[in-house]
């Protein structure tokens, strides 16, 4: 093969060139962002494989679910809730993370600790740590490939959002979701990654397979959009947005 | 696309291609929202679900032959117990499939978590999971239930909580499932050995959470291989290797794992109690005795059954029970009619032999007396310039223990110089073993000697015939009766072999003897010249020696001396040999008879000849004790 076998160091080729044609139409593409993104978090529904929170935002809040509102069923919000809102002893905002360039930075609102550390300032977050809010709830986080900024969460402690979920994706530019350990999702049995890419169009699905989107051909990408189902050979996920 | 798949944890993950029937967001039954698919077992698709109250669900929608699937789920509907996964209820779709509505398990499988620790599981996480396993499994069985697939594909684990799935399923799928050939072959690694007859009670599910213990202590599965076919013969037949297991534990797992459904592990509690009895150091309840296996000093075996935290009495009482079966084999070997025939064919040859050996040997003996005497004067004076040696070296200490050794060569083998088999034998044992073994040495030397002059390969007369066997014979006799004398018994490579070598002596004067009487004069001639020169002109012996006879005499006794000295016969006739009989050994004695006709006037052919037929009939001669029926060695 004399491309480069991975995805991502595809997109990254492909995103200097797209760089540099944003330099020109910077004036249209800031209007359609207002109009097309809604929502900045995402629950992937992958077959065989699991729940994942997609959160494309720079910042998420943690804490603890509110009321009788939960994150994953399509109910009026009546109160913000935390990003990660968990079923927990936690405060309604326990912490926040932001992701600057390629670092996170963890502020905490409540007690917090990293790798059983106290932290009571904004802490930048090494590349594989456990953060404990309150006095139980332990999350696994780590970055796993240098090649994307993108980060995720585990639960450690299983204490989750009100369904089962996974795991959280803190996403930067990009997803990958596959069979090796670098990929954010770990999906075993697949054959090969599949790369999901923000966009100010939307979050975008590239494959070296022929997609189907919704049920329509889409060739090797496309823009995933209102809860569309995105299916391969030997995937199928559906990406649902959070409102 | 990626269609193969790992065999142990079988189609759970629905890998392949993911044509699951139902899209996300489809609502095949009323109320329930299907989310995911979870994967495809042996039953058909599992769905994550949301009910419209917000309830996470497992939907199991069964595939084929639903009905004699839901006969069983019926059974299993109302039971509960806290590690068994719940069936919220059966129904039936509007396009008339029939789903299964069951507890969602967010955590791993115990197949995951076993896959995450390749080298075992920490052994008290194994004993939290073994109580909770071993308490669902009971709970089934006091009910008159048995899972049938236990595996580890189909436990859960979540907030350290085991849950065990798909029972009622199991049952009626593993009949249909052996036909079929199909659908999860994973479980073949759980499968006890007695489904092959079509008997499935209990105790294939003590069994199979057996060898799932196995395999959380160790990372693997006791029998595996590379088809299904393989693997069920080994289920059927191959003992597991416990030797990577702590010792207490050994034979908790051993009984777990018994073939015989009777003498396995009575319940699944049964089991849990027991491990964590030996977990713990204290004494299990009431274990039965089971035959420890234990390694002889040979680094070829596996080590198994080492003792290290067990009480002296136990050992005691263990190394009694060694000798019972002990005596119990020996009154059984010669109860088996064939051994009969060996002992009684011995006899014969021994009967139809004495007058050569009366006339030839008893002449001999007074022959060679003066050189017997001779030798062991020099054997005299060698260990004590060994022991001058030892003393000046400054290693006295060592003096009287000398070569009792594990002597560690640089490649990390272990070479025990006196092969000290630390096997507990009486003296009434080493005479009857002796007995045994002479009879059979004498019939094998016999029938080979008739096989190389029959094809006429080597031996052209029936005096060359008859030569050849009772020599053949003299030297396996000299090889078996010290080696037995020897056998469990410490003791000085070196004086071992000075003693071999006299016996060697011996049989070289008898070689002479039978040689002279029947005429044969095979072309053997001193090396020592002066020596034949004087012995030929002596005048202290009652007979008189041509030349020639007294340099063939040297000869023959220089070869055969050198022979018995040069390997460790008491090593290769071992009754904890690894193996029966050992072509290197063969080789190498055959090779050692080569060199040594080329340094002496021996023939070549004869020397290579007498070489592998004494030793091959020394090691066909002399007892041997099967690996798995070896006894304790002495605390």
């Amino acid at each position: 093969m004399k491309q480069t076998a991975d995805p991502l160091r595809t997109f990254l080729d492909e995103k200097r060139g797209i760089m540099i044609s944003s330099f020109f139409s910077l004036a249209s593409k800031t209007a359609s962002t207002e109009s097309q993104a809604t929502t900045n978090r995402y629950v992937a529904w992958i077959d065989g494989v699991g729940t994942w929170l997609i959160l494309t935002g720079s910042s998420v809040s943690l804490g603890r679910v509110n009321g009788n509102v939960s994150p994953l069923i399509k109910t009026p919000v009546s109160e913000p809730e935390a990003d990660i809102a968990l079923v927990a002893n936690l405060s309604r905002s326990h912490a926040s993370i932001q992701r600057v360039e390629e670092n996170y930075v963890l502020h905490p609102e409540s007690s917090v600790r990293i790798q059983s550390r106290p932290i009571s300032y904004d802490t930048v977050l090494p590349d594989s740590c456990e953060i404990t809010l309150g006095d139980s709830v332990r999350l696994s986080f780590s970055i796993p490939t240098p090649l994307s900024a993108t980060a995720k969460m585990t639960f450690a402690s299983e204490h989750r959002p009100r369904t089962s979920v996974d795991g959280v994706i803190l996403m930067a530019e990009t997803c990958l979701l596959g069979p090796s350990a670098s990929d954010h999702i770990l999906c075993r049995n697949w054959s090969e990654s599949v790369v999901l890419v923000q966009t100010s169009a939307g979050i975008v699905v590239k494959s070296k397979q022929e997609l189907q989107i919704g049920g329509r051909k889409a060739g090797t990408s496309g823009v995933v959009s209102n809860g569309q189902v995105v299916s391969g050979d030997d995937f199928r996920f559906r990406l649902e947005p959070l409102i | 696309m990626n269609t193969t798949i790992d065999l142990r944890q079988g189609p759970r993950k629905g890998g392949g291609s993911m044509n699951f029937r139902y899209e996300p967001e489809s609502k095949p039954l009323d109320g329930y929202t299907i989310k995911r698919a979870i994967q495809r077992g042996g039953f058909g698709e599992v769905y994550y679900a949301l009910s419209d109250g917000g309830k996470e669900v497992a939907l199991k929608l069964l595939q084929s032959n639903a009905d004699v699937e839901l006969r069983g789920i019926a059974q299993c509907l109302n039971l509960k117990h806290s590690n068994l996964l719940c069936i919220f209820d059966v129904k039936e779709s509007a396009a008339g499939e029939q789903f299964v509505i069951m507890e969602y398990v967010a955590g791993r499988t115990l197949g995951e978590v076993i896959a995450e620790k390749p080298n075992g599981i920490e052994h008290e996480h194994v004993e939290e999971m073994l109580i909770q396993i071993a308490a669902g499994a009971d709970y089934l069985h006091e009910r008159g239930i048995v899972h049938r697939d236990l595996k580890p594909a189909n436990i859960y684990l979540e907030n350290g909580v085991i849950k065990i799935g798909d029972v009622g399923l199991a049952k009626f799928i593993s009949e249909s499932r052996r036909s079929a050939q199909t659908q999860s072959v994973g479980t073949v690694y759980y499968m006890a050995p007695e489904i092959a007859h079509g008997r499935y009670g209990k105790e294939v599910d003590v069994y199979a959470i057996g060898v799932m213990l196995y395999e959380m202590l160790t990372g693997n599965v006791p029998f595996d291989g590379e088809s299904t076919g393989e693997i069920l013969m080994k289920q059927l037949s191959a003992e597991p290797d416990l030797s990577s297991l702590p010792t207490a534990i050994r034979p908790v797992v051993a009984r777990a794992l018994a073939k015989d459904p009777e003498k396995r592990t009575s319940s699944a509690a049964q089991l849990a109690q027991e491990f964590s009895a030996a977990l713990h150091g204290t004494t299990s309840p009431a274990p039965p005795p089971i035959p420890v296996e234990v390694k002889a000093s040979y680094r070829d075996e596996p080590i198994r059954g080492e003792r290290l935290n067990k009480s002296e009495d136990r050992q005691r009482a263990e190394l009694y029970d060694a000798k019972q079966r002990h005596w119990q084999e020996r009154a059984e070997w010669f109860q088996r009619p064939g051994n009969w025939m060996i002992v009684a064919g011995g006899a014969v040859l021994l009967v139809i032999l004495s007058p050569i050996i009366a006339g030839v040997g008893i002449p001999l003996v007074v022959l060679a007396s003066p050189l017997l005497i001779l030798l062991a004067f020099a054997a005299g004076a060698f260990g004590l310039v060994k022991w001058a040696i030892n003393v000046f070296a400054g290693d006295g200490s060592n003096v009287g223990h000398g070569h009792n050794r594990g002597v560690k060569l640089n490649s990390g083998y272990v070479r025990y110089e006196s092969a000290n088999s630390e096997r507990q034998l009486g003296m009434l044992d080493r005479v009857a073993e002796s007995t045994g073994s002479m009879a059979v040495a004498a019939f094998c030397s016999a029938a080979i000697a008739f096989a190389l002059f029959a094809t006429k390969t080597a031996l052209d007369t029936p005096t060359q015939a008859t030569l050849f066997g009772i020599v053949t014979t003299l030297g396996a006799w000299a090889a078996l009766l010290p080696a037995k004398m020897w056998e469990g018994r410490g003791g000085d490579g070196f004086v071992r072999r000075m003693m071999t070598g006299l016996l060697g002596a011996a049989v070289g004067v008898a070689a002479f003897g039978v040689d002279d009487a029947l005429m044969v004069h095979l072309p053997v001639r001193s090396i020592m010249d002066p020596v034949a020169t004087q012995l030929a002109n002596q005048n202290f012996l009652p007979v008189s020696l041509s030349y020639g006879d007294a340099s063939r005499l040297i000869g023959y006794i220089v070869f055969f001396t050198v022979l018995m000295m040069v390997r460790r016969w008491w090593f290769h006739v071992d009754s904890y040999r690894p193996h029966r009989i050992r072509v290197s050994s063969v080789f190498w004695t055959a090779a050692a008879a080569w060199l040594l006709s080329l340094t002496t006037h021996f023939p070549a052919e004869w020397a290579v000849l007498w070489a592998i037929a004494t030793s091959t009939t020394a090691q066909l001669a002399a007892v041997w004790v099967r690996p798995d029926q070896r006894t304790a060695p002495k605390a």
